[in-house]
């Protein structure tokens, strides 16, 4: 052994095989390089089995001949350090036993840890609700450091025999002690009918979470909660629903005052959905971070329902993100009443332009926005949006709206139009704003743009620090590569100027492009990184 | 500026700043308070301090890790990310890269000893124990019999 590493203190190297342990996805399980380690000498063999730390990671992916002996093994090495226990059931198509092993597995590794809950950290379970229920059902006990608690619950497979759904306050453990110290809280509740009686209950028991991810199958639905079942999440900072069709009857009922990040995955909007919401976003000062999704992406677009109850302008003083993506339309009136002060990025999808148009005019700190395919038109003599900081700007399907917006000084500007064949884009509007842009733009995306060569090389000809560029489905030739190429000089030995002479990065994919102009420029300019884009025409 | 003599007698006037990133420096240095004094390093050679100094320069105006921070840093989830310029600051020969880890623990920059402890996992992640003991030129100073044994007792976690 090298004098250095013989110097090495036991808690540095202990600290080096920490960071080893693996943390791939899909297989956290770091047993077989501790043993693999301990195989190296003596001295490591002794550090590795007298860390109880580096045991206490117990991730057990279940069959019949091995996650006995690990759950014993590691619980015997973890001492009495606090643990962090994952336990993953295989499906039932991936299992290799009987049918009444799989009942007895549950029940068998649960006699194993029923007297370390004291010690669980952390606690995932990836399983039917049927081994979930019989897991925990005999290894309840009481759990005071449990932080982190994770249920994720596969759906019932139809080969399946044994009981195929179970009740979600059955495999929930019931005992009070439960929430004292949970601060996250995930619960992927898809394989099990969700009472959302129950499912305050749990919050409730719960009063310091600060996580809450919660995700149903796309077509259940919550059900009807009473409006005195409330529950106060006083430090919840991140919330994540997802999966019901009626996520609304949860949210009214929660009681939020921190909150910082919302998640929302939803097909429908109802009205009393935009009253939850409305309700968070007026209490909820802290409010950074807003994702509203429409998991689906073709949804006719819906009148706002009468019954839409929005008031008074709503001013999220914290937002820095928001993100709608398809939402239902029955959210744009509360979406027009919205104004972000503070907000650094907007992406909107499918969206009304005058919904679009209130999020950027009540947004002056803006730095990037992503607008796709926001329709409709503004009325004459709307006043142009003025954005001193916006830096990115990323239109798809919707490049009239540069009509409406003036940035000083973007470096990214992404255009996609809808193809050739589309209606033609008058160029004068991204002429107009690349003239203007001060400092020029870094980064440009020509995307599916009736652009000639011409229109292009206007472009091109006024970005001298232009760093990244991606042309793909316009109307550009092989006259444009050529114009990229490294200028040769002339007869008088005078070098004509290089056309965007910082170009680090270049995708082109043009069909009226050849191979062979792609090969050429490439080849003449090699400090640049240039990819095609299939098809190019090879002659 | 703050004078450091190392235990070969080289001395290295630094800005406070920098000096400062070591925790072991810093609570020195608030102790003496305002003096001239040179801070003597007995366990760092001049190389080696030459390396962390350099490391400190570069990170000089980042924020220190709070007791907090630290404490929220639970060992069991770091990674082994490191950052661009640090990898390239961290290619160093093997030995001095232990001598880096020892000084990082010595000094208490805790930054520096994530960064060295980080490049040691990497370089072990994937190598078997024999290519392990190549790397550092470790000894098995197991008998056959011994190994075996160990293997055996181990053989549930094979294969899985």
């Amino acid at each position: 052994m090298t004098v250095v590493i013989k110097r090495i203190p036991t808690e540095i190297l202990t600290l080096i095989f920490h960071m080893y342990k693996s943390r791939d996805k899909g297989n956290e399980d770091s047993t077989q390089h501790l043993f693999r380690l301990s195989l190296v000498c003596r001295s490591w063999r002794e550090v590795i089995q007298g860390c109880p730390t580096l045991w206490s990671d117990i991730w057990l992916r279940v069959s019949p001949d091995k996650a006995e002996c690990q759950a014993t093994y590691q619980l015997g090495r973890a001492g009495d350090t606090l643990l962090y226990l994952t336990i993953l059931f295989p499906w039932h198509s991936e299992r290799k036993w009987t049918k009444e092993e799989s009942a007895a597995l549950p029940v068998r590794l649960a006699y194993i840890f029923c007297d370390t809950t004291s010690r669980w950290k952390s606690f995932r379970i990836w399983a039917q609700s049927y081994e979930t229920q019989l897991f925990l059902d005999n290894c309840a006990g009481y759990t005071p450091n449990l932080s982190n608690f994770n249920i994720k619950l596969r759906p019932p497979e139809i080969e399946s025999s044994l009981p195929l759904v179970a009740s979600f306050a059955g495999f929930f453990p019931t005992h009070s002690s439960l929430g004292a110290s949970v601060t996250k809280l995930y619960l992927n509740a898809s394989g099990t009918h969700l009472h959302p009686a129950d499912l305050i209950g749990v919050l409730l028991s719960c009063p310091n979470l600060v996580q809450f991810h919660l995700l149903g199958a796309p077509d259940t639905m919550m059900g009807d909660i009473s409006d005195t079942l409330t529950a106060s999440l006083p430090h919840l900072v991140n919330l994540g629903m997802a999966g019901f069709q009626d996520p609304e009857r949860l949210l009214g009922a929660l009681n939020l005052v921190a909150l910082q990040s919302l998640m929302i995955c939803m097909h429908r909007c109802s009205p009393a959905m935009q009253c939850a919401l409305q309700s968070i976003f007026q209490t909820c000062n802290s409010l950074t971070k807003v994702d509203i999704t429409n998991p689906t992406v073709d949804l006719p677009n819906e009148p706002p329902s009468p019954r839409c109850l929005v008031r008074g302008r709503t001013v999220l003083p914290s937002l820095k993100h928001f993100t709608s993506s398809h939402a239902d339309a029955t959210i744009f009136p509360l979406f027009r009443q919205l104004s972000f002060p503070e907000a650094q990025t907007i992406e909107i999808r499918a969206a009304p332009c005058d919904v679009a148009y209130n999020l950027l005019s009540s947004s002056p700190q803006l730095a990037s926005a992503l607008f796709f395919d926001v329709f409709g038109t503004l009325p004459q003599h709307t006043p142009i949006v003025y954005l001193p900081y916006l830096s990115s700007i990323d239109l798809v399907k919707c490049l009239g709206f540069l009509n409406h917006v003036d940035a000083p000084g973007p470096s990214k500007l992404s255009l996609t139009q809808a193809g050739r064949g589309c209606p033609s884009h008058h160029p004068t509007l991204v002429r107009g704003l690349i003239e203007r842009s001060d400092p020029p733009i870094r980064i440009l995306h020509l995307c599916l743009l009736d652009y000639t060569d011409e229109d292009i090389l206007w472009c091109l000809r006024r970005l001298p620090l232009l760093k990244e560029l991606m042309i793909r489905g316009t109307a550009m030739t092989d006259a444009t590569l050529c114009a990229l190429e490294m200028p040769r000089p002339s007869e008088q030995g005078v070098v004509p100027d290089l056309l965007l002479p910082l170009l680090e990065s270049a995708v082109i994919g043009n069909d009226l492009v050849t191979a062979q102009a792609f090969a050429a420029l490439a080849a003449s300019r090699k400090a640049v990184t240039w990819k095609p884009l299939f098809p190019l025409q090879s002659l | 500026m703050v004078n450091l003599v190392t235990s070969d007698n080289e001395s290295f006037t630094v800005e406070k700043a920098v000096a400062s990133r070591s925790v072991l420096i810093k609570n020195m240095l608030e102790d003496v308070g305002e003096s001239d004094q040179p801070i003597p390093l007995p366990n760092v050679t001049a190389s080696v301090l030459k390396k962390v100094l350099e490391y400190c320069d570069h990170h000089k105006n980042e924020p220190m890790p709070t007791s907090e921070d630290l404490a929220a840093e639970d060992t069991r989830k770091r990674t082994t990310d490191i950052g661009e310029w640090d990898q390239k600051f961290i290619q160093v020969d093997q030995e001095m890269l232990f001598e880096i880890i020892l000084a990082a623990n010595y000094l208490d920059i805790k930054p520096l000893l994530d960064v060295g402890c980080k490049t040691v996992a990497n370089m072990i992640k994937g190598k078997t124990p024999e290519e392990i003991r190549k790397l550092f030129n470790i000894v098995n100073d197991f008998t056959p019999e011994e190994e075996a044994q160990i293997k055996k007792e181990n053989e549930w976690a094979e294969d899985r």
